[in-house]
């Protein structure tokens, strides 16, 4: 029996030391500082599906070192060479000195800032509205302008006093330039990380020629500085999907009380439970945002979110989502 | 009883194999070619063997999976589309320094998202990530260009068993929105148009 007893306490002390976190407090510090920081569980920093950020330098917190016992920080600040750092649960402190590096012109890499903004070309928002219902969808023409006007309108509003906000005309001249730019952008959205993209070692530019070629021109033509992009989509559901679905929800409470109460019945319970199901609606709204160097192509600001249902022709909820997607530009 | 198991044991293993075989997918079209200006070049298509071949899986649930054969779409829509933009299109399968090629376009995939939605009653999404890059034919890099194509779609969506068809029909939209991006983009570029 007391070897029974010993034997349980050495498995319960076994189980409670498998799930202590192995977790150590390290001091992080770079010259320059202002770099951020993330972490990875093994050296190969190159693929990362889930990037994990523990702040900017410098800082001191705590990390979980897990089971291996070991993590790498990359350390990223535009301007200087990324560096990747092992550590350890015992390293307690590190203190980097980064290398400063050159543009492929031989100019050393100056830290990130956005350029003198008097004026903010706005291309017209490529925002869809689409409206579901169970078997088929379809974009709406109508609420996609409406949501494109008053996503101007808001836009305007919040720089005014600030900027000046010019909006693209569209003319035969702007078209194939607005095309070739939204190509290069689209990917921009998808791929740059908003959080890392002024630390990035070089500034991201648009990817083709002709793209860096089309934001110069709109520039000239337009005197602009830089110009803003938006796009987005926002998923409606149809009256009669919304009416189906509480309707599937409702007849899938009343089957589980039928059920339950008839068990019930059969068993001579006094009680018994059922399941009460609530309609989920899928209406929600993605809007990316990019703001472009109309003299060199370069890629200053990105920003994406995803919002709830969107009521496009109330102007305060649009002033508070364009507040929430275009705040990082005036912070920077 | 021994009957009834062996056609019970059939049944299960045709599910099962019907689960994980690759999705079928109709043959790419040929897309739209209004405003696209063909370059009078002899264009060497190198689709990578890694490319041609790669499946992307989704595991739907434990028993149940998506293969979506994506390389071997990949290499179709880009043989069957690049001809658009190209006077004439040779396959080849390298980087080759031949000089009756003008220039060779590389296509790889970036990256592919679908999204199979649970509940089924919600919108199936894809997004696909094409990246191109052109060589001359000394073998140096004189384009490159990334397209991102996505798509939704809730068409069908009220019968949960043609899931596989709406995921092989937004992938294919996807691809499609993402290659007419690269044609328009290699019908425009500048370094191509002007190549000696």
């Amino acid at each position: 029996m007391k070897r029974f007893i010993f034997v349980f306490f050495l498995g319960i002390f076994y189980l409670a030391g498998c799930t202590t976190a192995n977790k150590h407090f390290l001091k992080v510090d770079t010259t320059p500082s202002d770099a951020i920081v993330s972490v990875h569980e093994t050296s190969d920093v190159s693929f990362v599906q889930i990037r994990q950020i523990a702040g900017t330098t410098p800082f001191e917190k705590t990390f979980d070192f897990g089971k291996t016992g070991q993590l790498w920080l990359e350390i990223e600040r535009r301007g200087y060479a990324p560096y990747v750092e092992k550590v350890l649960p015992e390293t307690g402190k590190i203190s980097i000195n980064l290398e400063k590096i050159k543009d492929k012109n031989g100019k050393y890499i100056s830290d990130y800032a956005l350029p003198e903004i008097n004026r903010i070309l706005l291309a017209r928002p490529d925002i869809k509205i689409i409206q579901r219902g169970f078997s088929n969808e379809k974009f709406s023409e109508e609420k996609s302008t409406i949501a494109q006007e008053e996503l101007i309108k808001g836009i305007c509003n919040y720089v005014s006093g600030k900027y000046e906000v010019i909006t693209v005309q569209s003319s035969d001249i702007d078209k194939p330039l607005l095309r070739s730019l939204w190509r290069d952008v689209r990917s921009a959205m998808e791929m740059l990380d908003p959080i890392r993209l002024k630390y990035f070692a070089q500034p991201p530019f648009l990817e083709t020629k002709s793209s860096r070629k089309a934001a110069r021109k709109l520039g000239d033509i337009y005197k602009t500085e830089v110009i803003l992009l938006i796009t987005g989509k926002q998923n409606l559901e149809t009256a009669g999907m919304v009416v189906g679905k509480i309707g599937i929800t409702a007849a899938g409470t009343a089957s589980s009380y039928a059920g339950g109460y008839s068990r019930a019945l059969s068993r001579g319970d006094s009680f018994f439970v059922y399941n009460i199901y609530t309609p989920n609606f899928a209406e929600g709204t993605n809007l990316n945002a990019a703001l472009i160097n109309c003299s060199n192509g370069e890629i200053l600001w990105i920003n994406k979110g995803l919002w709830g249902r969107i009521p496009f022709e109330e102007p305060d909820t649009v002033k508070n989502i364009i507040t929430d997607l275009l705040d990082g530009i005036s912070q920077n | 009883m021994k009957l009834k198991n062996t056609i019970l044991t059939g049944i299960l293993i045709f599910i099962l194999t019907g689960c994980t075989l690759p999705l079928k997918m109709n043959p790419p079209p040929k897309l739209d070619s209004s405003g696209i200006n063909q370059h009078p070049y002899t264009a060497g298509l190198f689709v990578p063997q890694e490319v041609k071949e790669f499946i992307f899986v989704k595991a739907t649930s434990p028993l149940d999976k998506m293969s979506y054969p994506i390389g071997q779409q990949t290499y179709e829509i880009f043989k069957n589309n690049i001809p658009l933009v190209f006077k004439n299109v040779v396959e080849v399968d390298s980087i080759t320094t031949d000089k009756n090629i003008d220039l060779i376009i590389k296509p790889s995939i970036v990256k592919f998202d679908p999204v199979i939605p649970y509940p089924a009653y919600n919108p199936y999404t894809a997004t696909i990530i094409y990246h191109i890059d052109v060589y001359n034919n000394e073998g140096e890099k004189i384009f490159a260009q990334t397209a991102t194509g996505d798509t939704q779609s809730s068409k069908g969506i009220l019968s949960g068993f043609s899931a596989r068809s709406i995921c092989a029909n937004v992938a294919q939209m996807a691809m499609n929105n993402s290659v007419k991006q690269i044609i328009e983009g290699l019908s425009e570029a500048e370094e191509i148009k002007n190549l000696k």
